[in-house]
């Protein structure tokens, strides 16, 4: 099942615990999948900079510590068409005329957590992303989900397998932006 | 994934970027449906019944 971190804080309504919970979370794959859910994850959800989904088995209500299998960290993000595109282009990625943007939708983080890697898939994740996301584009718009990520074989392998398509590289970051599509064409 | 990811601009920086993001546009990316509110007010009452005691 899915908890939203909002509700995990609005109903325990204590920041300490929901913060102990989260640090239970490993992911030695990448660090930072890790350091964001511990660190981060409470704080750009109370300044509205992310929400966070935490994929969640049910255990005994009454057992101390919920088992979280995994997370997705969602925002919204624009999309700024260079100067230097053609117009043609332009017109066909149909753009906001004045100021060259679109809506886009951003999966800022994702992760398995080691201790039950075999239980869940990180395909799951990005599925209940979509979902979240398709919700939004009906309701107010938005064309794209983006995803940046590292140079690494297992990472774009998996990103590819689940539908995304390389566009260009931030070279200065080192990281390779994929995108998804929300609306149908 | 990248925490540095969060509240960018990010910029197609040229045609050849932007025929790439076209592609993406114009293709069909079926999205698995599932009922994400029922998923979600699953979680919401499974809290309720950890913590509200």
């Amino acid at each position: 099942m899915l908890f939203p971190l909002r509700d995990f804080l609005r109903t325990t309504k204590n920041k300490e615990l929901v913060s102990e919970e989260l640090s239970r979370f490993e992911c030695s794959l990448d660090p930072q999948v890790c350091d964001f859910l511990r660190k981060d994850a409470i704080a750009y959800e109370s300044d509205h900079k992310s929400r966070t989904y935490l994929l969640v088995e049910r255990n005994d209500p009454k057992d101390e510590h919920r088992t979280i299998l995994g997370y997705v960290s969602l925002a919204l993000t624009t999309l700024k068409i260079g100067d230097t595109v053609d117009e043609e282009m332009r017109a066909r990625l149909k753009a906001d005329q004045k100021a060259n943007t679109i809506a886009c939708y951003l999966i800022g983080q994702l992760g398995k957590n080691d201790l039950y890697r075999r239980q869940t898939d990180g395909s799951d994740l990005v599925d209940r992303a979509m979902n979240v996301f398709k919700q939004g584009h009906e309701w107010f718009g938005g064309r794209f989900v983006l995803v940046e990520c590292r140079d690494v074989p297992k990472v774009i392998a998996f990103y590819e397998a689940n539908a995304f398509e390389y566009v260009q590289t931030d070279a200065a970051r080192e990281l390779l932006q994929y995108f998804r599509p929300l609306a149908e064409p | 994934m990248a925490t540095s990811s969060f509240g960018r601009t990010v910029e197609i920086k040229d045609d050849k970027a932007a025929a790439r993001l076209i592609k993406v546009a114009e293709s069909h990316k079926p999205i698995k449906k599932i009922d994400i509110s029922k998923e979600i007010e699953r979680g919401r009452s499974f809290l309720k019944e950890c913590y509200s005691r």
